[in-house]
């Protein structure tokens, strides 16, 4: 679907019709600052794949769930981010994944055939359920996309797959804790490349000039529809893979744990604080929130919701480009005659700004 | 403190590149505090007062025994979270008022490490795991609900923590075989047998059985249970329906089953839901002129909403509970009779305890008894114990089967009367009789 996009390099043969060629020209020096995000992104995973030599079962159990949430906002950053088409129904996959492998474990098949199982069925579903509600954008696209998710939980329940209520019951898993984290690691790199893959591609952006105007896409020959659909199904295959992994290790599950919409939203949540459409965006905001949102509900105060409630408005209120453009704009040369200072205080005007807005 | 705040109150000319702003921007940074520094501390104080908090909680001796428990405090079973606390608090606060946990020739006070999950089954999961790995927790105590307890149960398996769990009663639970789980509670097929057995023990019983259901997975199995009872017993089942769980109209389900029993309205209606539900149908029967001879609800009669909301149509109801304050148990523990641990409850918490509060008080006084019994705090030596264990307490008796469930305590069936929660069935700890039939709901 993507082959007739991607055209190995130079793509200034053809700068009239592609869009590719135009975000090139648009950016500048974007070559430079991509390769220096690829390679944070690759040591801060090749960094978390030693943290089961600290032998701490609880901080493997918390990277475990830090891996499995960068796996699921990963994936939905090529829809959400790169394609500008915020699913709030995303977890509908997670749940496919997790009942396909709970399924065929309870049937007595392998573990692994239930996930890729998960794989294919969540990928075909993607594909058959974008058909028509990719038509749908904005507003209309989320609403739809939420109600799948939201009228497959009570299907399950009614239907009482697994057992009573779709309450589903796994023996112990004869893999270690460790080797799950593994798997999850993996699924992450992948997604991580992925998202490499897709920054730098013709089918990237092609995504990403969908984002910014489907018409103008549309114009210049991207088949739209169809992208918008691959973006869906990619988005899908992983968090189906990851429900199912989630499946496995939780060792016991219900409709409403795999088909929880706080699912849905903490993709959303995690893409956006970390930078929609960026390359590490999604993987260090799911690290910075899980580990907080652990050490707040440890913490044993009565208002842990509230308080990271609050940083997550303080967050998207302050740096409404994420963390991830927060840093670049660190990053970026300064203007000639601008001290880092008074970098510094533009910034703090810009604060008071919203605040003044505000009316406080 | 305004002075930390002052890069917020810059005056706009202040910010341009004028000689002016230079010379006053001078004058005043050397009073100010650098912006990162602030963040710095404000990152600070937020890290160290959520540090504090975490080790301010409990103090481990050498002679505490170390309770934890993953409870839903925040999230959609916020209410009955904290009554699972306050259940778990009021046993750890009596035990120790009495001397403790004795175990050979030592003395154990006992603590409670508890963590809100959010109502979130993920969360407590990792919270089990933390209780378990980090802070080091000797036994540990359920979460509120089936959900929670699932996957929770299966980190207690793996590390062989014993885990004693009072509000999550699925068969599913017990099904897996796993050694480490106990449940103090009666299981869901007992929730409608022990009203079924009431309606069965009236002189003139009900013969025509409408059994609807919300399609969660308790009230589901609730729902089967009674059908495969109803049946087992005489009792004709003319109608059986499920439910969305939640639900906020029944109209459909109620209009369907007023012409069920050979074209008539049968004699007794089961529903096995939710108390809002359980409103919700007795307002549309109300409303649809539908009158059985006896409703029951296995959830909603017990509590006090129902009969604030339904007013005198909440009358003649059954219920069926765990545990009523009016059951004359005799128990070998330090409450001894329910009317003593409402008694106490109330002195505590300033309010009524509820089921929830009472086998959550119960499930630490399994862990007491095992432990006392098993003169070890050895987690497999207490889980024999445990599987052993057989007292009546003021919550009745608690006694394992092979699965780890509480089969041996009934339930009880409650009913309103005159506005009031009475306690009907058994007869043994009953404390009134059981009115039947219904009046019609017009003439009330």
């Amino acid at each position: 679907m993507f082959g007739s996009w991607h055209k190995p390099s130079t793509s200034s043969t053809a700068a009239t019709t592609e869009p590719g060629a135009e975000q090139q020209t648009a950016q500048p020096k974007p070559g430079t600052r991509w390769p220096w995000s690829l390679l944070t992104g690759l040591i801060i995973l090749a960094l978390a794949a030693l943290i089961p030599l600290s032998g701490d079962a609880a901080t493997l159990h918390t990277w475990t769930l830090i891996l499995m949430f960068a796996v699921l906002a990963q994936s939905w950053n090529f829809l959400g981010g790169f394609t500008g088409y915020a699913s709030f129904g995303n977890v509908f996959f997670f749940g496919v994944g997790a009942y396909s492998t709970g399924l065929l474990i309870l049937s007595g098949r392998p573990f692994w055939l239930g996930v890729l199982a998960g794989a294919v069925v969540a990928g075909l579903l993607a594909f058959l359920l974008g058909l028509p509600v990719l038509r749908l954008r904005g507003h209309y696209f989320a609403i739809a996309t939420l109600g799948i998710a939201e009228a497959t939980r009570e299907l399950v329940a009614i239907r009482n797959l697994g057992g009573s209520g779709g309450e589903v019951e796994l023996p112990l898993p004869a893999l270690s804790d460790t080797t799950f984290y593994f798997l999850f690691w993996l699924l992450a790199l992948a997604c991580f490349l992925l998202t490499a893959y897709l920054a730098r591609s013709k089918p990237g952006y092609a995504l990403i000039a969908i984002r910014e105007s489907e018409e103008t896409a549309e114009a210049m020959g991207i088949p739209t529809y169809w992208y918008k659909i691959g973006a869906f199904v990619l988005s899908a295959v992983p968090t189906a893979l990851a429900g199912g992994l989630y499946a496995y290790w939780s060792t016991g599950f219900d409709p409403p744990t795999v088909f929880d919409v706080g699912i849905s939203v903490e993709m959303v949540l995690l893409t956006v604080l970390g930078g929609a459409g960026t390359l590490l965006g999604p993987l260090i905001s799911a690290i910075l929130f899980e580990l907080l949102s652990f050490q707040f509900q440890i913490s044993g105060s009565a208002f842990h919701n509230s308080l990271l409630g609050l940083t997550i408005a303080m967050v998207t209120i302050f740096i409404p480009q994420g963390l991830v453009g927060l840093v670049q704009e660190f990053l970026r040369p300064l203007a000639p005659g601008m001290s880092r200072r008074q970098l510094l205080v533009e910034g703090v005007r810009r604060v008071r700004r919203v605040i003044a807005a505000n009316g406080v | 403190m305004i002075r930390l705040f002052s890069y917020l109150h810059l005056p706009r000319r202040h910010l341009a590149h004028t000689g002016h702003d230079s010379s006053f921007q001078s004058r005043s940074s050397a009073t100010r505090l650098p912006l990162p520094i602030i963040l710095l501390s404000l990152l600070l104080a937020l890290l160290c007062s959520t540090g504090l908090l975490a080790c301010g909680g409990t103090a481990s001796s050498s002679n505490t025994l170390l309770f934890g428990a993953p409870i839903s405090l925040t999230g959609s079973t916020a209410t009955e979270g904290h009554l699972t606390l306050e259940g778990y608090q009021l046993w750890v606060k009596e035990v120790n008022a009495h001397g403790g946990i004795k175990v050979g020739n030592t003395t154990y006070q006992v603590a409670l490490k508890y963590y809100d999950d959010g109502s979130s089954p993920t969360r407590s999961a990792q919270l089990t795991q933390q209780l378990i790995t980090a802070d080091k927790v000797n036994f540990l105590l359920g979460p509120y609900g089936t959900s929670a307890t699932l996957q929770d149960e299966a980190i207690a398996e793996r590390y062989k923590i014993p885990m004693v769990e009072a509000n999550g009663a699925a068969k599913a639970i017990f099904s897996r075989g796993f050694h480490y789980i106990f449940g103090v509670l009666s299981p869901a097929s007992e929730y409608a047998k022990v009203m079924l057995e009431a309606a069965l023990s009236l002189p003139t019983p009900p013969r025509t059985v409408a059994i609807i259901s919300a399609n969660d997975s308790f009230s589901e199995e609730v729902a089967t249970a009674a059908r495969d009872f109803a049946l087992s017993h005489g009792m004709e089942v003319v109608y059986y329906q499920t439910y969305p769980s939640g639900a906020t109209d029944l109209t459909g389900v109620l209009t369907a089953l007023k012409t069920s029993a050979h074209g008539g309205v049968p004699d007794m209606l089961l529903g096995s839901g939710h108390e809002s539900e359980a409103v919700t149908t007795m307002k549309e029967c109300k409303q649809l002129n539908i009158n059985a001879k006896l409703y029951a609800f296995t959830v909603g009669p017990a509590t006090p909403d129902f009969i604030t909301s339904l007013g005198p149509d909440a009358n003649y109801v059954l219920g069926s509970s765990q545990w009523t304050p009016q059951e004359r148990y005799q128990g070998i523990d330090f409450f001894g009779t329910p009317a003593n641990y409402e008694r106490i409850y109330k002195q505590t918490f300033g309010h009524e305890p509820s089921y929830q509060s009472a086998e959550s008080t119960a499930a630490g006084l399994a862990f007491q008894y095992a432990i006392q019994n098993a003169g070890s705090i050895d987690p497999q030596k207490v889980r024999d114990a445990l599987a052993r264990l057989n007292i009546t307490t003021f919550y009745g008796v608690i006694r394992f089967d092979a699965t780890g469930a509480n089969t041996f305590k009934p339930m009880a069936t409650i009913q309103i009367q005159n506005g009031q929660v009475v306690t009907v069935y058994p007869k043994e700890v009953a404390n009134a009789q059981l009115l039947y039939p219904t009046p019609p709901l017009s003439q009330r």
